[in-house]
């Protein structure tokens, strides 16, 4: 009779299982993620920064073009900050931190600190967790500017588009 | 103690398959993740695009209004353009019914199509167009309004559907594969 090996017989078989299984669940998943980072965050996040950034594009072209507004130095210093401070906000500023990714993340290093070993911890830990209040209220305060500036200026944008 | 080869060989099978089992449930979540990350990237990148076509739009509409212009050619145009857009989809269409026949990159070609139609008629010089330009400008320095325009070369043979495996060719593997 073999000695009944555990390596062999439990952790082996265990540890391929895992590795197959691993793979599977993964590529089974990555659509489904997919279609919700799309829908939920990148899509009105790019819109709600995109739709800014064309109002106040056009803005531009209408002072420079003096079709409207002529003479109005006070629209043009406006227009000018408010494409600055729009050019300056990104995803990053704007979408929520995933908060499931960091809970995962964090598993993994407490994983690895018991000696586990696990490149993915590292690769976890460089997700993007910088704050995003700063960039959301800052789109907001934005957002209220383009809307009084079309106000001042008589243009009645339907809103929202 | 019988130790029959069959149970050890039955042994190995039921360790790995609570192995595999275990597996899938990890592989999912870092699927979910990893896709996740992926689909915010791509929806930023489109929906920032259009989002810049329709916010033009709706003040060009205004202003040639309150010229009293609104007979003109550039209105025509203009309201095709939000008209289309506004048909756009907000999320992938792939599990959609309604939205299955969709064509996205036909329909993206339209509107961008549309878009250089408006500035050309309003005498002004197109947003630059390029997918990888802007998500990579999103963070430093955001394209507005530049001079050249640049017709989208890669549109041709993309698949209808914005599938995982073409954003992540895209984005390279991002350290967080197995």
């Amino acid at each position: 009779m073999p000695p009944l090996n555990i390596q062999s017989y439990i952790l082996k078989p265990f540890k391929a299982g895992y590795r197959e299984g691993i793979t599977f669940g993964k590529e089974s998943a990555l659509q489904e993620g997919f279609d919700t980072g799309f829908a939920q965050t990148g899509a009105p996040i790019g819109r709600q920064l995109g739709v800014l950034r064309g109002l106040v594009a056009a803005l531009k072209v209408a002072t420079q073009k003096s079709i409207m507004f002529q003479g109005s130095d006070e629209v043009s210093v406006s227009v000018e900050d408010l494409q600055q401070r729009l050019n300056r906000l990104g995803l990053k500023d704007l979408a929520p931190r995933d908060m499931q990714a960091e809970a995962h993340a964090r598993e993994h290093r407490d994983i690895e600190a018991e000696g586990t070993d696990d490149a993915l911890a590292s690769a976890f830990m460089s997700l993007d967790t910088k704050e995003s209040l700063d960039g959301k209220e800052e789109l907001l305060a934005v957002e209220r500017e383009v809307h009084q500036l079309l106000d001042k200026l008589g243009l009645q944008v339907s809103w929202p588009l | 103690m019988d130790v029959d080869l069959g149970d050890l060989v039955d042994l190995e099978q039921q360790f790995y398959d609570i192995g595999y089992k275990e597996g899938v449930n990890h592989g999912r979540e870092h699927g979910l993740i990893e896709g996740r990350m992926l689909g915010k990237e791509k929806g930023f990148e489109i929906w920032e695009e259009l989002g810049f076509y329709l916010g033009f739009a709706a003040v060009w509409l205004q202003i040639l209004r309150s010229q009293s212009d609104s007979e003109s050619r550039s209105v025509g145009h203009i309201s095709h353009l939000l008209e289309l857009i506004r048909a756009f989809p907000m999320h992938n269409p792939s599990k959609d019914h309604e939205l299955n026949d969709f064509d996205i990159i036909g329909s993206l070609n339209r509107i961008r199509g549309r878009y250089k139609a408006v500035c050309a008629s309003l005498g002004v010089k197109p947003r630059l167009i390029s997918s990888n330009l802007q998500s990579k400008a999103a963070d430093n320095e955001a394209p507005s309004l530049p001079d050249i325009s640049q017709e989208d070369q890669e549109s041709t043979n993309k698949p209808r559907v914005w599938s995982f495996m073409e954003a992540a060719k895209k984005a390279g593997t991002d350290g967080l594969s197995f």
